[in-house]
């Protein structure tokens, strides 16, 4: 015989049909003759029938749409995030390509722009050396004759009239130290007790100052190289050989040529292109007795000043 | 064995009337998930608010189930209907909005809808003593009051299993695959609920 509550645990699975037919037979026995589990068993059909019959719930009419922009939202996102996550590299690897490049070039022309000196700072040997040897040659020549150069006058002091002791050629060609040179501009641009001297000459005078600053301004603007190159050339007709050197350095395509006396000398510059200086310096030689250039010469155009002097004065 | 699965998976694919609306939503195709939407708003809004009671709750919950379904549809296999698996999520979510919840009222202090747990596992909550007459409560309206009020009162495992299978009339497989649970753990889970809701709804309404 099955107890109530054995019967009573069945019920919900008899109310279902889920029972085998040998335990369905058995509750339905059993509920037939005991009113308990047959009220139980209507109280559960009640209750699955409440539940049933509960009533459907509108979801807000605004439920889907939210939910859509919501979803709209992700769906954007999504390739958002894969672009966020390339966007930086389809940008950055052309302008970074494009800034390495920008910065190589700068490299290169920095580089370019200061090797010259470099390499002059570098190997300063050969040419000092060539430098050397000219400066040594004609000390060696006239040993013992010659006094070495003169220290640089610490004050300006009148130039005599009278032919003077003219420095040595060793000292003419020592045009490499740019403090000697600057100090022979001192000595030459510095003022000269006028003598009595004609109209022409203080005419002259002011075309050599108004030469010197145009050269000046020059070498402020940098067209051509600082310091210019000095060629001694020793002839016996002075003037004649000026005019003549004054024509061959216009054939020779030099510009702002210049010509002026002082001191007993003729002094012509102008400005030429470097590679130009050699072969002028052999047709200078056949005017006079030229003094060769130092060789390490500035790229590019250079001044000259060619001293056209007495053979005496040498 | 791969072989049968393979079958199996392909069969319950052609069984899926959402198969084609489910792969769209997997290429991205967010119209393709507005039909779905609109498919199958109400429902999961009913099992979400049977589950909750409160319908701010419920919307809130609703709207998150979907987000993540739609999130989450790629990984999608079609080992179960689109519909069962949508609505798993649903549960899910609303079984974790009723942990917050209850996390919240713990901070704020025990309350008297508070679930007591039975000898056998069942939650469920003492009927107020201030609770007007019953014989009021048996007007229609507002009897399913009462019986929404009772269904809160279980357990949410046993609540589950009742919403889907005496308010829904899901299958036991349905709700096996929605659940993720076992047959027998179904059936026992929802015996139990319905005993403790006839002796709920008796202890609030008296005869039913």
């Amino acid at each position: 015989m099955t107890s109530c509550k054995d019967i009573k645990a069945l019920l919900p699975a008899y109310s279902d049909g889920e029972l085998s037919e040998r335990d369905r037979q058995l509750v339905a026995g059993h509920v037939a003759v005991c009113a308990d589990c047959s009220s139980l068993l209507a109280d559960l059909r009640k209750t699955q029938l409440l539940l049933g019959g509960l009533e459907e719930v509108e979801p807000p009419p605004w439920l889907a749409q939210k939910i859509m922009a919501h979803v709209r939202d992700e769906a954007d996102k999504e390739p958002a995030f894969f672009k966020r996550l390339f966007y930086p590299l389809r940008v950055k690897i052309p302008i970074q390509a494009f800034a390495t490049v920008l910065i190589a070039g700068l490299i290169v022309y920095l580089y370019k722009g200061v090797n010259p000196p470099y390499e002059a700072a570098r190997t300063p040997a050969p040419d000092q050396a060539a430098y050397e040897k000219v400066q040594e040659k004609p000390e060696a020549s006239s040993a013992g004759k010659v006094p070495g150069p003169p220290p640089a006058p610490k004050s300006p002091e009148p130039v005599p009239e009278a032919a003077p002791p003219s420095p040595p050629a060793s000292a003419r060609l020592d045009v490499g130290t740019r403090q000697s040179e600057e100090k022979e501009l001192v000595l030459r641009s510095a003022p000269v007790p006028a003598p009595a001297v004609p109209d022409g000459a203080m005419r002259q005078r002011e075309m050599e100052e108004a030469h010197k600053q145009a050269f000046s301004a020059k070498r402020a603007a940098g067209l051509t190289a600082a310091t210019p190159v000095e060629v001694t050339l020793q002839v016996s007709d002075l003037k004649s050989a000026a005019r003549e050197v004054e024509d061959l350095l216009r054939e020779t395509g030099a510009w702002n040529v210049q010509r002026e006396s002082q001191d007993g000398s003729e002094s012509v510059t102008g400005e030429l292109q470097r590679e130009k200086i050699g072969p002028l310096v052999e047709q200078l030689d056949d005017i006079g007795d030229a003094m060769p250039v130092r060789p390490d010469l500035p790229p590019g155009n250079v001044a000259i000043r060619i001293r056209v002097v007495p053979n005496d004065a040498r | 064995m791969f072989e049968t699965s393979i079958k199996v998976d392909e069969t319950t694919q052609a069984a899926d009337e959402d198969h084609d609306l489910v792969t769209a939503c997997q290429k991205g195709d967010a119209d393709a998930f507005g039909v779905l939407v609109a498919k199958y708003q109400k429902k999961a809004f009913n099992i979400a608010f049977r589950m909750m009671g409160d319908y701010d709750e419920t919307a809130d919950t609703v709207q998150e189930a979907f987000l993540s379904a739609f999130r989450s549809i790629k990984k999608f296999r079609g080992e179960a209907k689109f519909s069962t698996w949508l609505y798993g999520i649903c549960v899910n979510q609303a079984r974790n909005r009723l942990k917050q919840a209850r996390r919240r009222s713990l901070h704020e202090g025990t309350s008297i809808d508070e679930p007591i747990e039975t000898e056998d596992g069942c939650h469920v909550l003492e009927p107020a003593d201030d609770d007007p007459p019953p014989d009021e409560q048996l007007r229609v309206k507002d009897l399913q009051g009462t019986v929404q009020e009772c269904i809160g009162r279980l357990g949410e495992e046993f609540r589950e299993v009742l919403v889907l299978r005496d308010i829904h009339g899901f299958s036991y497989e349905e709700i096996r695959d929605i659940l993720d649970i076992p047959d027998g753990t179904v059936k026992s889970r929802l015996f139990r609920a319905r005993d403790v809701l006839r002796d709920s709804l008796k202890g609030k309404i008296g005869d039913l």
